[in-house]
């Protein structure tokens, strides 16, 4: 979002806009490396005095406290641009997570993956559209709603904002709810899995899939696990890939309505639309699977994904800020609750027959 | 992710600079600038 405008203040002066990351980037990795410690702390008390504890992820602690921070003090601005590098340092984080995939794993769990997705993105919109028009929403703000929920999160809502030429206030909203929701998911998802035992792989394939931003959809699955983080990023990835084909849909669909400008050169739009971050976890993965790493060097690029994500997931709680939420009104946020959870539920039967079907 | 990418015309994508970054902390592990990454 705002990444943009710090990106294009950049090109005026890239050293003075680096130093301007610093205080910021240094508060992601105080309140990152502040989780990893209480997580450490409480699992070295717990074991010391042989208390059975449930071990609570770093993960957790980071959101809470940036949640804690972004909410309760007003944070100087002077941390606002490094802040904003959290989306960043998430697609960094996803790049060298390519690193534990091999390509033949990508095949067969992206293929799983793909076809639920479809699934899914056609599911989502119809309900959110249904929901939408149920409530008397405005139709471009029922558009981003379904695109939001249906694909990609926020990345999606504002691709499409351009595509459909929708008004800044709709697509202020859809980013506030997807973002609110998101944030419900993070408490919510990691104790349904656990209270319906969902394994590792079935629960990265829910969080992926019902989980509407990239950063909490990662973050809701290493709540769970780190092998369901995993899994998470990929089948949020597939998701990711498919952005340009539904905005393209919508785009025509306004066009025609002479509501929006014609797409010329679709090919060119669909590419523009591409999360290019995508080609990098695959040409990681395909590095890996051809042998250019050995065991120690893998575990090496795992664990900078870890510490890029460290970052992310401060970010997400900072960057959530509940009146700013609160003041976007509550028709539009009743649709995109009750969408959301009739998505959960739609996903989590998905995944239930996929994990019946190929044993996920 | 593209909004991003249109916004700054001048140079690269967030998504292509965060590929980049990547790739060259990937290289600098193969060729051992960066040896055993502990978490």
């Amino acid at each position: 979002m705002a990444t943009s405008a710090v990106l294009q203040s950049e090109k005026q002066n890239p050293l003075a806009y680096l130093a301007g990351l610093i205080p910021g980037l240094a508060l992601l990795a105080a309140i990152g490396l502040a989780a990893k410690w209480i997580e450490q702390s409480i699992n070295g008390y717990t074991k010391a005095h042989h208390i059975v504890f449930p071990n609570i992820e770093y993960v957790l602690w980071a959101i809470v406290i940036g949640l804690i921070l972004g909410n309760l003090v007003k944070i100087p601005a002077i941390f606002q641009s490094g802040i904003e590098t959290y989306e960043f340092w998430l697609k960094v984080g996803i790049v060298l997570l390519g690193s534990r995939f091999l390509v033949g794993d990508i095949w067969e769990l992206g293929g799983i993956s793909l076809l639920l997705v479809f699934v899914e993105i056609g599911g989502a919109l119809l309900l959110m559209t249904a929901l939408g028009r149920a409530f008397g929403l405005r139709p471009k703000l029922i558009n981003l709603l379904a695109i939001g929920s249906a694909v990609c999160g926020v990345s999606a809502i504002i691709a499409a904002k351009g595509a459909i030429d929708a008004d800044d206030e709709d697509a202020s909203f859809s980013i506030a709810a997807i973002l609110a929701l998101g944030a419900i998911s993070l408490l919510t998802f990691p104790l349904i899995g656990h209270l319906i035992h969902l394994s590792d792989h079935a629960y990265g394939v829910w969080a992926g899939l019902a989980v509407d931003n990239t950063a909490e959809a990662t973050a809701a699955g290493a709540l769970f696990s780190d092998t369901a983080g995993k899994i998470a990023v990929l089948t949020k990835t597939c998701r990711n890939a498919l952005i340009g084909f539904v905005v393209l849909g919508y785009a025509i669909y306004w066009a025609r309505k002479g509501q929006a400008a014609v797409v010329g050169n679709k090919a060119q739009f669909l590419w523009t639309k591409f999360p290019k971050f995508v080609l990098g976890f695959l040409a990681i993965s395909i590095a890996v699977s051809l042998g250019a790493f050995d065991a120690g060097q893998i575990k090496s690029l795992a664990n900078l994904s870890r510490w890029a994500f460290l970052l992310t997931f401060a970010g997400v709680g900072l960057r959530t800020n509940f009146r700013e939420l609160a003041r976007q009104g509550l028709k539009p946020f009743a649709v995109g609750v009750l969408g959301e959870v009739l998505i959960a539920v739609l996903t989590l039967g998905l995944v239930a027959g996929a994990d019946h079907v190929w044993g996920l | 992710m593209a909004e991003k990418a249109d916004a700054n015309k001048a140079g690269l994508s967030l998504d292509w600079w965060a590929v980049l970054l990547a790739a060259a902390l990937a290289v600098l592990v193969r060729v051992g600038v960066l040896k055993q990454i502990s978490w």
